[in-house]
């Protein structure tokens, strides 16, 4: 019980604090997905708008603790209703940064001169080559993890005939088998097809994230140097966690044919690692994007995400005449996709799709905690 | 090199983007051989639609400044650009336009050469 409620603590805090202070790491001009001048922040107006979401935030963030907490100790909570309250917390959050969201949509249009856009956009081409050819050179480097996947697999295949017809399909934070399925094809298979899945959706992601635009004026130094060493560090990150999370499922796959536990290191680090590069990312945000983009901020550039039209809730970007596929969030840090573009909408429907059947099946199997 | 586009200018960008890249091999920003980004990098860059970069290329390619190789690579082409009458005629008229617009602006003769000579001093070399 007391392993339930620190994970339940744990998870409700992280999301607490990803969410409201989101606005602190949103992109310069950016308030509540609402293109102001970047000393609104700053103004009683912002500050009242800031303060009245966060009480109610944090109001929503007790009731559901405690809420939480009674069922708990009286061993009622189970997993469905853990996700159920993690959905309800969410949809709360947002709801509230909606209503933040519309109060300064009203207040923009009280401003005399609503917009100071830049309308100019300097490009440097070798800068942009360079990305070019780092992006490429980081994105070859998947080929490791890839040749992993393919042992991986080659392996489960050359053993699949010796494998009992009760096998382990996954394994607690102690590394013991804790659920197990009747021997198919499938159930051996999806280790080999998780690992594709994650390594082929972070070769791409980091791909991706070389070719979206930045607003630092491409004619500063500053703004270059610091851009590529931010994005060098998010490739590099996403690629160690990539071979981490390969590397997981090869152990998962040797305890699978062997019938042992996982290694208990193993598994602390897998849950422990993607916490420590969340953490290397945000370092490098702010000790090299961030200055980056202050160091030209008074001659930012002009970018078509300026424009509030595209933008519907400051949250989901759409701009057909745009060809790039992520953009810059306008809450938080991070990219959104633009669903104006073929490929964005079918991501977004597959997303869709798949979030609804996860969320569907893990509520429906619910177990107690 | 480096390109500067204006958004809120009457010129088109296809347009601005065509006469950027024309600057800037005469400064020799960019030289002979040296290849243009490719389009869809160029337009998801800047955000605007591929169809404008194509544009714009497709100027350049036409007035002789750049070639497509096999590989879809945008070069610079060799210098001098290889003109045929139709594109010396446009030149002339150009100049005459200019020529006239500077004259009733009250420029004189000389302050128009001398104009024409920084500008050529700029070009010297490449």
């Amino acid at each position: 019980m007391n392993m339930t409620l620190w994970i339940t603590l744990f998870t409700y805090v992280l999301i607490y604090i990803t969410f409201t202070y989101s606005q602190k790491l949103s992109p310069l001009h950016c308030y509540f997905g609402v293109y102001m001048p970047d000393t609104f922040a700053k103004s009683s107006e912002g500050k009242s708008i800031f303060k009245s979401f966060l009480i109610h935030s944090t109001f929503a963030f007790f009731v559901t603790l405690t809420i939480s907490c009674i069922l708990i100790f009286t061993n009622h909570f189970t997993s469905g209703l853990l996700i159920l309250f993690i959905l309800v917390q969410l949809i709360l959050y947002f709801a509230f940064y909606i209503v933040a969201h519309k109060k300064v949509r009203t207040f923009k249009m009280t401003l005399s001169s609503p917009q100071n856009i830049s309308a100019k956009f300097v490009i440097d081409t070798d800068f942009v080559a360079q990305k070019i050819h780092l992006r490429n050179r980081y994105f070859y480097l998947y080929l490791v993890p890839l040749m992993i996947n393919i042992l991986t697999g080659i392996y489960l295949f050359d053993n699949y005939k010796h494998l009992p017809e009760l096998i382990p399909t996954h394994w607690n934070y102690l590394g013991q088998a804790d659920h197990w399925s009747t021997k198919s094809i499938w159930s051996v298979a999806s280790i080999v097809l998780f690992q594709l899945l994650f390594t082929v959706l972070m070769a791409f992601c980091s791909r991706s994230q070389w070719n979206a635009r930045s607003k630092g004026n491409q004619n500063s130094e500053a703004f270059k140097n610091g851009h590529l060493k931010y994005l060098k560090v998010v490739s590099l990150s996403f690629y160690i966690l990539t071979l981490f999370f390969v590397s997981f499922m090869v152990f998962n796959a040797y305890a699978l044919v062997t019938g042992t536990n996982l290694n208990v290191f193993v598994t602390l680090l897998m849950s422990v690692f993607p916490f420590a590069c969340i953490i290397w990312l945000l370092y490098a945000y702010f000790k090299y994007e961030r200055p980056s983009l202050h160091a030209t901020k008074d001659s930012t550039q002009y970018l078509p995400e300026d424009n509030d039209q595209y933008w519907l809730l400051g949250s989901l970007y759409h701009n057909p005449n745009d060809p790039a596929l992520f953009v810059e969030k306008r809450y938080g840090l991070g990219w959104t996709m633009n669903i104006g573009t073929p490929l964005g909408k079918l991501i977004a429907i597959i997303t869709l799709i798949v979030l609804i059947i996860t969320l569907g099946t893990a509520i429906f199997t619910s177990v107690p905690l | 090199m480096q390109i500067e586009l204006n958004f809120a200018s009457d010129k088109a960008i296809y347009t601005q983007l065509y006469e950027a890249i024309i600057l800037a091999i005469a400064k020799g920003e960019i030289h002979v051989g040296d290849a243009l980004p490719p389009v869809r990098t160029l337009a998801e860059e800047i955000g605007i639609n591929l169809h404008t970069v194509n544009k714009a290329y497709g100027l350049l390619k036409d007035a002789g400044y750049v070639t497509m190789d096999r590989r879809k690579d945008t070069t610079v082409s060799a210098l001098p650009v290889a003109s045929n009458t139709m594109q010396l005629s446009t030149l002339q008229s150009d100049l005459e336009l200019l020529a006239a617009k500077s004259h009733l602006m009250g420029f004189s003769e000389e302050d128009f050469l001398s104009y024409c000579s920084n500008y050529f001093k700029q070009f010297k070399g490449v």
